[in-house]
């Protein structure tokens, strides 16, 4: 089972000499791009500080198969010509491994730079299902270390449709953008797929950004439904939960957010008890969550470092890109003995699999794309922290697709 | 009909707000004849420093009073200091960046002021970071009331009838107090007035902070109902622009109607046909300008 | 007006061309050729040359309405974007691969809607036909964001490499051979060829006529000039240039989204570089186009503040040198020559 090794156990990262293959002496060099400013800084900035950290404890611990340091370089997200940055750091300052990309259009955009440049880029965050299943669908330099969005619609679906029997009525609010749209369409279509015995009575879109939702809200108010779906996020999200406080929109219907666990960090006065959260998969700090050593240090070192919470699945997600690179390379080393050229990283990085303070991380072999478990809980306010309370998990091969399959098939012959 | 109600009181809440701020930018440029593309930052950064201040007199002071007097606390920031302070700014603003561009053709000042709100998009990013900024904490004081069938807060309404009293003031300011005529005679012909030996300077001034204020005041008032985060100036820099062009420069009338107007496209627009929502501020304000080219209550020719 | 187009132009020429000025540019031009060969020359030096040539055909023919008309428009994004959308959704809809046919696609396309948004613009001026072109430009960005099964939404449309007179260099030479042996040489004859046919536009009785509107639109009313309809014109002239830009921009960066293409902060960036190369001369939006990519690029390397530093530079050009890095070249040379006159009669 090598494709479930674990390099993350202590041997592998202390003694690197097994393999006997010289380490070369010059630091990895490494490019972090994530939006530091801008609406999505809300992902980017704690993703940016959990990469800087995570870069601090690896050299601490004598970097990569404890000889090799890395050298990680932070790019602004926030710019308006990606795929000038992305040649830039690809050919003229020529990074060892990109990682970043936040928007779906930024890594629509220079997935195929990668593949033409053959340079080795980690996707560390983006979730459009385009990615794999039409923009680069024979990805070899190409990786993407976090699940698509299909983990958050297909697990809504699968949430409505196991755990939710009482709704009847369903509506969505989603940014009328495409991850919006992309999140409700596959929502959608997996209740129809599942035989869900619900409704759908309305489904919104609203502008990206948005400040104002009061109009959106009186309309949900009017339909009353039991269950609304919404993938909101950032300023929206905050403004979309404040007005709907105001106007008791939630006193008698039950929203899930799937992507909306940094407002506890951002506006944790705005968030009322007993809302459903999703954080884009198993990424949470409190609760049921602090499952293992790795969560716990995780979280500790952040807040001891930051003097704040990663209640932003980025902080996560940065966890999973930056080991899962450091990971792949030590396996490469340890298995053949060589320090992994580009095209030996690709092969050792195809089936990796390890575990992540959000559980055990792994892309299938034939895959480029990373699976994730969905996971779901109640906003809890009743602590000293905000949490999620009465927590459900759903299997990774219940809300990703095949190897073989596109989302979108695979959603309709469930 | 009932139904209509909340949406009703929806559209004045966000006509307010667009009436705060358009009115600032339509008697500048109409008056002063300065085209100041980053007026709707004074917005962002009234409301910026509310949220700072409510968030700090919270802490201070939150557990010693009770809830009446720190609603009064909260309401002298909002609406003293908040507004006092964006004026100092704005004023320091004036004479040090905004001076050197008077004389220069409007397409310039356009440029130029395109550029200062870069950077104080940049500069509030520094002071308050990339993340959304909430603190409705007045708005959840006042609570709300029920209005057919659903709760309905208090904040929105309350918004709308301290706008309407500005408004009055505003209007009784310009048509019944000398410094108002010397303002509109000025914005006719500047030469002419300065000859009679007043101190135009000193109106200009006057005429400047009054629409800073105004904005700061908008961005107060818009806190308490949503989130506030960096690029927010650049949403509101076109809805300024669309007051401005739709009621006529310079003209409060106008401003008024225009805010109106917006207000209840946008809010009736999102409620019935929302995929339009984007669209309707822009297609009202291209059809305004090919019918009325100097909006619906201008008559300064630009 | 009266004088004769072929030898106005030709004398025109004769006269720019023989100043140092002239000779700098052909210099520049003969370098940019050989540039892809030069041993120091690596793709991204390529890459970052051919964006600036892209940029520069459309902020040389921005400068049309800004420089020579007396016209500021923020919706120069609709022609720009408007062409590489076109460009686009022929490739994604149609079996279309070929440059030489998509290239006047998109030409086609920035034209007809500059002819429309234009159109209805000329008859307003100042801010209110740069708020016009906005109102208008930003329909465009709107129906593209709404017709997302058809145009990719905010996702965007790849562009993927086209077939050249019919030959796939992609798979002859691979994409570094491509960039360097072909799409590069096609932006800067497009550029050469583009800022030749404007220049000879700019030297003609119609750019005469232009600047006479720009100048003083009353008296080239009273002198029998229809105003509103050159205004036109030169919408449609700066509309279609600006979607040739717009269309080397699609080749060359492989997808385009409506927020980089259709977006009213593109036409800004159109509007900045033109200020910032100098609107009082032909060449001074191509400097300028250089310039800011360049700064940008830099700036964007030194801090995640870089809009401030882009908003301070744009100040500070307005403000202090509003004829941009050409008027400062001139008032330098100026003083040389002052100083060097001064020197010869003493």
């Amino acid at each position: 089972m090598a494709g479930c090794s674990n390099p993350a156990s202590d041997d592998s990262l202390g003694g690197g000499s097994d393999g006997g293959g010289e380490i070369p002496s010059e630091p990895l060099r490494m490019a972090c791009i994530g939006f530091t400013s801008g609406p999505a800084a809300v992902f980017g900035t704690p993703m940016m500080q959990a990469a800087r950290m995570i870069v601090d404890q690896i050299n601490e611990n004598g970097g990569i198969l404890g000889e090799r340091n890395i050298e990680m370089d932070e790019v602004d997200e926030n710019v308006s010509d990606v795929v000038q940055v992305y040649r830039r750091l690809a050919t003229q300052e020529d990074y060892d491994i990109i990682i970043g990309f936040i928007s779906s259009a930024n890594a629509l955009s220079v997935a195929p730079v990668a593949e033409e440049l053959s340079q080795p880029t980690i996707i560390w965050d983006t979730g459009t299902t385009e990615l794999f299943d039409s923009a680069v669908t024979d990805p070899k330099y190409t990786f993407r270390t976090s699940a698509s969005s299909s983990t958050d619609a297909v697990g809504a679906a699968r949430l409505l449709d196991n755990a939710l029997p009482d709704v009847q009525t369903v509506a969505g609010v989603n940014q009328d953008y495409a991850y919006g749209r992309n999140n409700w369409n596959l929502f959608e279509r997996a209740l129809q797929s599942l035989g869900t015995d619900v409704e759908i009575v309305d489904s919104r879109f609203t502008p990206f950004p948005n400040e104002d939702f009061s109009s959106t809200i009186s309309a949900l108010n009017d339909v009353n439904p039991d269950f609304i779906f919404s993938s909101l996020w950032g300023g929206d999200l905050v403004n979309f939960m404040t007005q709907a406080n105001d106007r008791g929109l939630f006193d008698d219907t039950l929203p899930c957010f799937s992507g909306g666990t940094h407002v506890f960090h951002d506006a944790p006065n705005e968030v009322p008890d007993g809302l459903i959260f999703g954080p884009r998969g198993p990424h949470f700090p409190y609760g049921t969550m602090e499952w293992n050593s790795l969560h716990q240090n995780f979280v500790q070192n952040f807040e001891s470092r930051y003097g704040d919470t990663p209640y932003a699945h980025g902080a996560w997600h940065a966890w999973t890109a930056l080991y899962g690179y450091v990971y792949s390379v030590e396996r490469a080393y340890n298995i053949s003995g060589e320090y992994p050229d580009d095209d030996a990283w690709v092969k050792s990085m195809e089936g990796i699999g390890f575990d992540t303070p959000s559980g055990f991380a792994n892309i299938p072999k034939g895959s480029h794309n990373a699976v994730e478990s969905a996971f779901w809980g109640y906003s809890d306010t009743s602590g000293e922290n905000l949490s999620l309370r009465d927590t459900v998990w759903i299997a990774k091969e219940e809300v990703n697709p095949p190897v073989n399959l596109t989302t979108g098939e695979w959603i309709d012959n469930f | 009909m009932a139904q209509q109600l909340p949406i009703l009181l929806n559209s004045l809440f966000r006509a307010s707000t667009l009436f705060l701020l358009g009115t600032g930018l339509s008697i500048i440029y109409g008056m002063l004849n300065f085209m100041n593309l980053a007026h709707a930052a004074f917005l962002a950064l009234g409301a910026y420093v509310s949220a700072s201040l409510i968030q700090g007199a919270s802490n201070a002071i939150g557990g010693t009073l009770g809830t009446a007097a720190m609603f009064v606390v909260f309401l002298v920031i909002l609406f003293v200091i908040v507004p006092g302070v964006i004026s100092v700014v704005g004023l320091g603003m004036e004479q040090t960046i905004f001076k050197p561009l008077y004389g220069l053709e409007d397409d310039y000042q356009l440029l130029a002021t395109f550029g200062v709100i870069l950077m104080m998009e940049d500069s509030m990013k520094f002071i308050w970071g990339g993340l959304p900024v909430t603190s409705s904490a007045p708005s959840n004081m006042l609570g709300g009331f029920n209005l057919v069938g659903n709760t309905y807060p208090y904040w929105p309404i309350f918004a709308v009838v301290v706008t309407m009293v500005i408004a009055t003031t505003l209007y009784y300011f310009f048509e019944e107090t000398r410094l108002g005529k010397i303002t509109l005679a000025m914005a006719e012909d500047e030469e002419v007035v300065s000859v009679t030996g007043i101190d135009t300077r000193s109106v200009h001034i006057k005429v400047y902070v009054i629409g800073v204020a105004l904005a700061a005041l908008g961005g107060a008032l818009y806190l308490p109902n949503a989130s506030i985060t960096t690029g927010l100036s650049l949403e509101f820099v076109i809805l300024a622009f669309a007051v401005l062009v739709i009621g006529g420069l310079g003209s409060l009338k106008g401003a008024i109607v225009a805010s109106l107007l917006i207000g209840f496209m946008q809010s009736f627009g999102s409620y019935y046909v929302p995929q339009l929502s984007l669209a309707i501020v822009f297609l009202l304000m291209a059809a305004v300008m090919l019918i009325k080219p100097t909006g619906l209550f201008g008559d300064i020719k630009a | 007006m009266s004088q004769n187009t072929a030898t106005g132009v030709a004398t025109a020429l004769k006269r720019n061309l023989t100043t140092a000025p002239g000779i700098a540019s052909i210099v520049l031009i003969l370098g940019a050729f050989a540039l892809p060969y030069l041993p120091s020359t690596g793709q991204f030096e390529v890459f970052l040359t051919a964006q600036i040539l892209a940029f520069a055909i459309a902020a040389i023919a921005y400068n049309v309405l800004l420089g020579y008309t007396g016209l500021l428009s923020f919706g120069h994004a609709a022609f720009f974007g408007g062409s590489a959308y076109a460009v686009g959704l022929v490739m994604r809809y149609t079996s279309i691969n070929e440059i030489f046919l998509l290239i006047p696609i998109g030409i086609l396309a920035a034209g007809a809607i500059a002819a429309v948004i234009g159109y209805i613009s000329v008859r307003h001026t100042e801010v209110y036909y740069a708020l016009l072109m906005l109102a208008l430009g930003f329909l465009l960005y709107i129906v593209t964001l709404k017709f997302y099964t058809y145009t990719g939404g905010t996702d965007g449309v790849p562009i993927s490499t086209p077939t050249v007179a019919g030959i796939n260099y992609l798979e002859l030479w691979g994409y570094a051979g491509y960039l360097g042996g072909v799409l590069y040489y096609i932006i800067l004859l497009s550029f050469v060829l583009s800022a030749v046919l404007l220049w000879v536009f700019m030297n003609s009785p119609f750019g005469l006529t232009l600047r006479t509107i720009r100048d003083s639109p009353e008296r080239a009313r009273a002198i029998g000039i229809p105003v509103h309809r050159y205004r036109w014109y030169a919408t449609i002239i700066s509309g279609v240039f600006t979607g040739v830009g717009g269309a080397m921009y699609a080749f060359l960066n492989g997808h385009i989204t409506p927020d980089t293409m259709l977006h009213w902060s593109r036409s800004g960036e159109l509007a900045f570089m033109t200020v910032l190369g100098g609107t009082g001369s032909f060449f001074g939006p191509v400097v300028g186009a250089g310039a800011f990519i360049l700064i940008r690029s830099q700036a964007q390397q030194i801090t995640e503040y870089w809009h401030f530093m882009m908003g301070f530079v744009l100040f500070l050009v307005i403000v202090f040198e509003p004829q941009g890095i050409t008027g400062i070249a001139k008032r330098v040379r100026d003083a040389v020559t002052t100083k060097l006159n001064n020197r010869g009669e003493n």
